[in-house]
Order: C-alpha cells, then sequence, then structure tokens
C-alpha cells in the first residue's frame, strides 16, 4: 500500500526531481504513510473528539537582522478548547505529566488539586506565557465573574516552547488579546498545521515543525471511543528521526540550519471522549512519551517536554449543590486500546508537523528548511515500506 | 484507662461514630496479633478494608508520604492507579517480606476461584519499632502465623487500642505509644483513622492545642503510620487529598514535627469499585463534588489528632516507658477548651 511515485503529482513539483522549488506542503497519511493500524477520526485532528476545538493566530513580520522589540517576528498562539461551553462551571476531568521539566506549562493549579481544568489550553513561545495568561484571564472572568467565588479556581492552560532562532524573542509582540483572538477563531472540523499559532516559529530533528495533529478511534466492546493529540513539536537531532521506523534522518542528512541553536520540547494535549478519572488520566499522558520515542526523541535534559490530557466524555457541573455524582472510568481492558491511540495518534501529531510545515526565514537569515516530502517518500521506498 | 472524649476533651468538630473507631466505616475491621516473649513486645495490626463476602475487592487508595515516607508494598499500584485489594499490614520492618509472602498466601487460600491479581499485591507498611525490639530478634519470632492470627481476630466493631499488634513496640513524646483510633461522623460520610503512634520528641505533645508535659525519656524512632477509612465516595486523587488532610491532625498533636524522620498516610475509600459487574467497558464509580470534600477533610484531620491522644492514653505501663500520665491536664485542658468557647 502506498501512494510512492503517484505522491508527485499531490506534491505539486514544478520540473524535475533536480529543480524542485517549494513542494506543497501534505499531510503524512497522503504521502501513503500510515502510523499503526487503528483508523484516525474524520479530519485526523484532536477537534475529532467531539467537542475540542483549535484556533490560531499567526504573527509573521519582518525579515533580516534581528532588531529587538521590532522583529523580525515569527511565533503565534494556538488555543484548545475542551468544550465550547463554559469551561469553569462545567470542567473537565484532566491530568498532566512532565517528561522532561525544562519548561513551562502554567495554570496546573487546579488541575493537579482538583483533578479538573475549567479553562482553555493555549501554546505559545517562551516569552509570552505571561500575556497570554493574562489575555486569557480577561476572557475568563468576562466569562463567568464569580471565577473565584467557587471551589476551583481554575486558571488558563500556558505552555511555551523556545522560539528564539527564527523569532524576536524579547520583543513583546504576543499581546493578551491575542489569547482571546485565538480562543475566538476556534473551531472543531480540520486543524492547520505546521508553521501556525504556536508552532510558527518551531522545528524538529533539524526540519521546520510546528503544530501537528492527530486522532484515532478506539473500538471497545459495543462502543469506539475517539483520542486525539495536537503538539507543539519543537525537539530532536537529526540524525535520531524516523518515520515508522526508518532511519530517515540518518539518511536525509543535508538542509540543516544553517547555523547553530538549540531545539527544546514538546507540548502535547491528549482529548478523549472516553471517560476517564483524573488518575487514568496521568497514565494516558506517559503513554505520550512513548510515541514521542517512536520518532526518534529521547527526552534531554534542556527539554520542556509536558503533557496535559483531558477528556470531555465526563461532564461535571460545578455550580450544582455538592453531592456525589457518578462518573464513568474505562476498565482497563479499554485503557490498554486506548494507549494505543495515543502512541499512534501522538507519533503520527509530530510527523504531520514536519509534513505540514514550510521551510522559514528567521531573524538574521536564520534558516529552517522543510522535511523534503519528494525524498522522505524515496527513503520510505528504499525501505520497503512504500512501492 | 479512658478515651480523652470520656475526660470531658473535644477535639475539633463534628461526632464520632458509635465505636470512635477506624471501624465504625462500615466493612472496615481491624484485628492484631501480639507476641511476646524473653525481650520482644511486638505484634502485627490488620486492617480488612471489606467485609469477608465481598469478591472483587478493588477499592481506591491515595497515599501522602511525609518526607518520602513510602516504605509500603504496593506502592506501584497505588501509585499509578490509586486502587488496592489486600489488608493493609501494619508489621515490624525486618519483617515485611514474610508478611507479604503470607497475605499471598492468605489471599490464595481464600479465592481460589479468583484470579492472582485479586488481592494482589499485598499492601504491607513497615513501622519501626526498635525503641523495644531488636530486629534480629524480631526476624526470628515472627511468623507467617502471626499474619494470619492477626486477619483471623479481625473484628468490625470495637478496636483494642494501646499495645495490641504493632502497638507493643512503638514509643511516643517519650511515653509508651501504641495503636490509637478515632471516627468522625460528617453530612451522610463516616470517616475513621487508625495510627501506629510512634514517634515525636519529648515534650512535642500538644493535647488539644495545649502542651502541658515535659515527656518522658528522650527521642526513640521518629515514623509513624496512619490509615484513614472513609464511606464517601472518593476516588484516587480526592483520597491523596484526604490522606494529606489526615496528617495535618497528626501535625497538630505533635506526631509530625520539625524532627521526624518520615511518616506515611494511606486513605481508602470503602465505595469505589468493589463488586462491578465487568461487562461493559465502563465502569460506573460515585465521586463527591468538590465543595463536599472539604467536610471530609476536616473529619479526618480531627479524627486523626484524636486517635494519636486515645492511642498515648490506652498504652500500659512498661519497664522501659512509661504511659502517658493521666493527672493533672485533663482538668487544665478542660478549662482552656472553656475559656476558649
Amino acid at each position: 500500500m502506498g501512494l510512492g511515485a503517484a505522491a508527485l503529482p499531490i506534491l505539486g513539483f514544478t520540473g524535475g526531481a533536480g529543480a524542485l522549488t517549494a513542494e506543497r506542503r501534505v499531510r503524512l497519511r497522503a504521502l501513503g504513510i500510515v502510523i499503526g493500524d487503528l483508523q484516525p477520526g474524520e479530519h485526523n485532528a484532536i477537534t475529532d473528539v467531539v467537542g475540542v476545538k483549535v484556533g490560531h493566530v499567526t504573527l509573521i513580520k519582518g525579515e533580516g537582522p534581528l532588531v529587538e522589540g521590532e522583529g523580525p517576528v515569527r511565533t503565534g498562539v494556538t488555543a484548545i478548547l475542551p468544550h465550547g461551553g463554559d469551561l469553569s462551571r462545567s470542567p473537565v476531568f484532566a491530568a498532566d505529566f512532565t517528561l522532561n521539566g525544562n519548561g513551562e506549562l502554567t495554570g496546573m493549579g487546579a488541575v493537579r488539586r482538583t483533578g479538573l481544568l475549567g479553562a482553555p489550553v493555549f501554546f505559545t513561545n517562551t516569552s509570552s506565557v505571561g500575556a497570554v495568561y493574562d489575555g486569557a484571564m480577561g476572557w475568563m472572568l468576562e466569562q463567568n465573574p464569580d471565577l473565584f467565588k467557587g471551589g476551583l479556581h481554575p486558571e488558563p492552560a500556558v505552555g511555551e516552547t523556545w522560539a528564539e532562532f527564527l523569532h524576536d524573542t524579547t520583543g513583546r509582540h504576543v499581546r493578551p488579546e491575542h489569547a482571546v483572538e485565538a480562543i475566538n477563531a476556534a473551531s472543531g472540523g480540520p486543524v492547520a498545521e505546521g508553521c501556525v499559532g504556536g508552532g510558527t516559529g518551531m522545528r524538529a530533528y533539524g526540519f521546520k515543525a510546528g503544530i501537528g495533529s492527530a486522532s484515532r478511534k478506539v473500538p471497545c466492546g459495543d462502543q469506539v471511543y475517539t483520542v486525539g493529540t495536537l503538539v507543539q513539536a519543537n525537539f530532536g537531532r537529526r540524525p535520531q528521526l524516523r518515520v515508522d521506523g526508518v532511519p530517515v534522518g540518518r539518511e536525509i542528512t543535508d538542509l540543516m540550519e544553517e547555523r547553530g541553536g538549540k531545539t527544546k520540547s514538546m507540548l502535547a494535549v491528549v482529548a478523549t471522549d472516553a471517560p476517564l478519572i483524573p488518575s487514568q488520566l496521568r497514565r494516558v499522558c506517559k503513554r505520550v512519551a512513548l510515541g514521542m520515542a517512536r520518532t526518534g526523541a529521547i527526552s534531554t535534559p534542556g527539554s520542556g517536554d509536558l503533557v496535559l490530557a483531558f477528556t470531555n466524555g465526563n461532564r461535571l457541573q460545578a455550580d450544582e449543590t455538592p453531592a456525589a455524582h457518578s462518573v464513568g472510568m474505562l476498565t482497563d481492558r479499554c485503557l490498554s486500546s486506548l494507549y494505543k491511540g495515543v502512541v499512534e495518534a501522538t507519533e503520527e501529531a509530530i510527523l504531520n508537523s514536519l509534513t505540514m510545515a514550510d521551510t522559514m526565514v528567521g531573524r538574521d537569515g536564520n534558516t529552517i528548511h522543510a522535511l523534503p516530502l519528494y525524498r522522505l517518500v524515496e527513503v520510505m521506498r528504499a525501505h520497503g515500506r512504500l512501492k | 484507662m479512658s478515651r480523652l472524649r470520656a475526660l470531658g476533651i473535644n477535639i475539633g468538630d463534628y461526632l464520632p461514630g458509635r465505636q470512635n473507631a477506624i471501624t465504625d466505616v462500615r466493612g472496615v475491621s481491624v484485628g492484631h496479633a501480639d507476641i511476646r516473649a524473653a525481650n520482644l513486645r511486638t505484634g502485627i495490626t490488620a486492617v480488612v478494608p471489606y467485609a469477608p463476602d465481598i469478591a472483587e475487592r478493588k477499592l481506591f487508595i491515595g497515599r501522602f508520604a511525609v518526607d518520602g515516607g513510602d516504605a509500603m508494598s504496593g506502592l506501584g499500584v497505588a501509585e499509578d492507579f490509586g486502587t488496592f485489594s489486600s489488608p493493609i499490614v501494619l508489621a515490624p520492618a525486618p519483617v515485611v517480606g514474610r508478611v507479604y509472602e503470607a497475605l499471598i498466601r492468605y489471599g490464595l487460600a481464600r479465592d481460589p476461584g479468583l484470579g492472582t491479581e485479586t488481592g494482589w499485591p499485598p499492601v504491607v507498611v513497615g513501622v519501626d519499632d526498635t525503641a523495644y525490639n531488636e530486629p534480629a530478634l524480631t526476624y526470628e519470632q515472627l511468623t507467617q502465623a502471626h499474619v494470619h492470627e492477626a486477619l483471623a481476630n479481625a473484628r468490625a466493631d470495637k478496636v483494642v487500642m494501646g499495645d495490641a499488634g504493632i502497638g507493643g513496640g512503638l514509643q511516643a513524646f517519650g511515653y509508651k505509644g501504641g495503636v490509637g483510633t478515632a471516627s468522625r461522623m460528617a453530612g451522610d460520610y463516616t470517616t475513621g483513622v487508625l495510627v501506629a503512634v510512634n514517634g515525636g520528641r519529648a515534650g512535642a505533645l500538644r493535647i488539644g492545642g495545649y502542651s502541658l508535659l515535659a515527656g518522658g525519656e528522650p527521642d526513640g524512632p521518629d515514623t509513624f503510620v496512619a490509615i484513614v477509612a472513609t464511606d464517601a465516595p472518593l476516588i484516587p486523587r480526592q483520597l491523596e487529598r484526604l490522606a494529606g488532610r489526615a496528617v495535618l491532625g497528626l501535625a497538630t498533636a505533635g506526631l509530625w514535627g520539625p524532627y521526624t524522620r518520615e511518616g506515611l498516610v494511606l486513605a481508602f475509600s470503602t465505595t469505589g469499585i468493589v463488586q462491578q459487574e465487568r461487562q461493559g467497558p465502563t465502569i460506573d464509580v460515585l465521586s463527591v463534588d468538590e465543595e463536599g470534600l472539604y467536610p471530609l477533610f476536616a473529619s479526618a484531620a480531627f479524627a486523626a489528632e484524636e486517635a494519636v491522644l486515645d492511642g498515648l492514653l490506652a498504652a500500659g505501663e512498661t519497664e522501659r516507658l512509661k504511659a502517658l500520665p493521666q493527672q493533672g491536664w485533663p482538668e487544665a485542658v478542660r478549662a482552656m477548651q472553656q475559656d476558649a468557647r
């Protein structure tokens, strides 16, 4: 199975093999590369979990030498909403996990204390966490002026990865209103990937990366649950890169960043409609690490590899009189199938961030090349994975 | 021997259950085995969290480890899944392995029809009773039969406190230590605590918040274990929090103090996923809403504090350590509590 040679029209080449200009970016599956054996959801994205919405604000401005405070600007905000209702009054069960802690995912207070997420999740660049939190908090207070009166005290969950190689990090380019803009732009359906939102300036395995997403349908008994992952990929070194086990990073050794710089981190959010309790969601978070490892990463000491998982399959009303409510939890047998979905969706989401990202030139002419898809297909074919 | 309440001293809010013991939580029973020999006064205490006729016995549990004090078996499942399905046995540290083995055999003998993962892994907490006992002698004398004895002795009503079971070799605040227990009823739910009262420096004891006594001998092993049971439907994260609140009660009594080496609190709910029909892909469990947790947290703290004090009051005299004297201070504490109203 696989498109192989038939992928060339999809990639939109101009000229012969040696004369490619800009490849059209496509998702991994469109190249005929299939991760795992569970079926993806309709859009193969985190939004396949019904109710989940994703929105991006992308800030790209200027070129040439870095002038702190002015640009070039290569950043943005990605907002992920567990559902479109009032999250503070209708929180979802959630848990987080730190694979390697050199990063920030602010707003885990209520999540760790109560196992409840009552706010949207945001991904952005390292120096913009405060601005995004600020904007999000303003929005939350407007939605619910009684935000601090209840027992939950939700906080916006704001994660970051380091964009300094391309972006004017010290410039105050992300403003609080961008968080609100990302919330307002959030919708279901296909999720834009690559150089968008918080992933705009990011790179992985020495290729341009950023936002990626994928989903899986998980059958169990007479039910079919959906699990989806959205990542902001900013980690890994070229020789490590594996695509469905094929050591692509050892075969495409050119197109490296034209100057140094450190890759850093991965943020991942996992959504599902399967009923899980927080202790189960913490276990789900850990499986993201296994999906990440399948693409080759080792989660270095300098990485901020942080995971948040939530389910909107157990809906709680925070404003009823205190009582005991019934919540569902998957049996271990079904949890096992869900783990498989998480690993596959994480692996595919990371690879989508690579196949969907364009080459980008940022500050001081720093360049991160896109993964060349024609050559990716060639390597996969040479390893017997595509015809 | 009087209990604190009988001396007219109240700890905190809410009323105790019928026995003012962890067994007020329906389904919970406690059994002891006492081991006495030359130079040996030790024992085993088993907290059985479910009635004998319950087949599928997976319950939710949460831990609070003081200064990393996680010396228990069954940690992996308790920590990652928030569940357990075995009696919780407090035993002297040298024989944890032997107790573990005894519980495996107990489980297999009891339920030949059930899978080996039922009742596995055993939850055994090692307690430091070297104030009285040489580890080598404990290791030599304590047998698996003692574990079975403690389990066979388990009762769902009165809990013998003081020198019973694991209480035999404990010391606290310079006095003879022991097993203590208490309970509180808040709203629809009952929460009970059992404490291995072990540790606390001489002079650190607080009774009803008042420090009255200089204490006896200087300090012995400074590690404690407390078990909290509730019939409130709580899920694992909530039980972790409940365990953390119970330890507040131990701190108020002085058992967890600045010099404490380590301590462990395990909190479980008798609801959860006991006897679930596993046909569909999901199991339904009840969980108390956030606002409903706070009376439970307070219950655990008050019961824990009272359990420490009742454990001290129940301990007997020994050659090595005296029991907490019961003269003078009750009247003073009563007077101070009266003034405070």
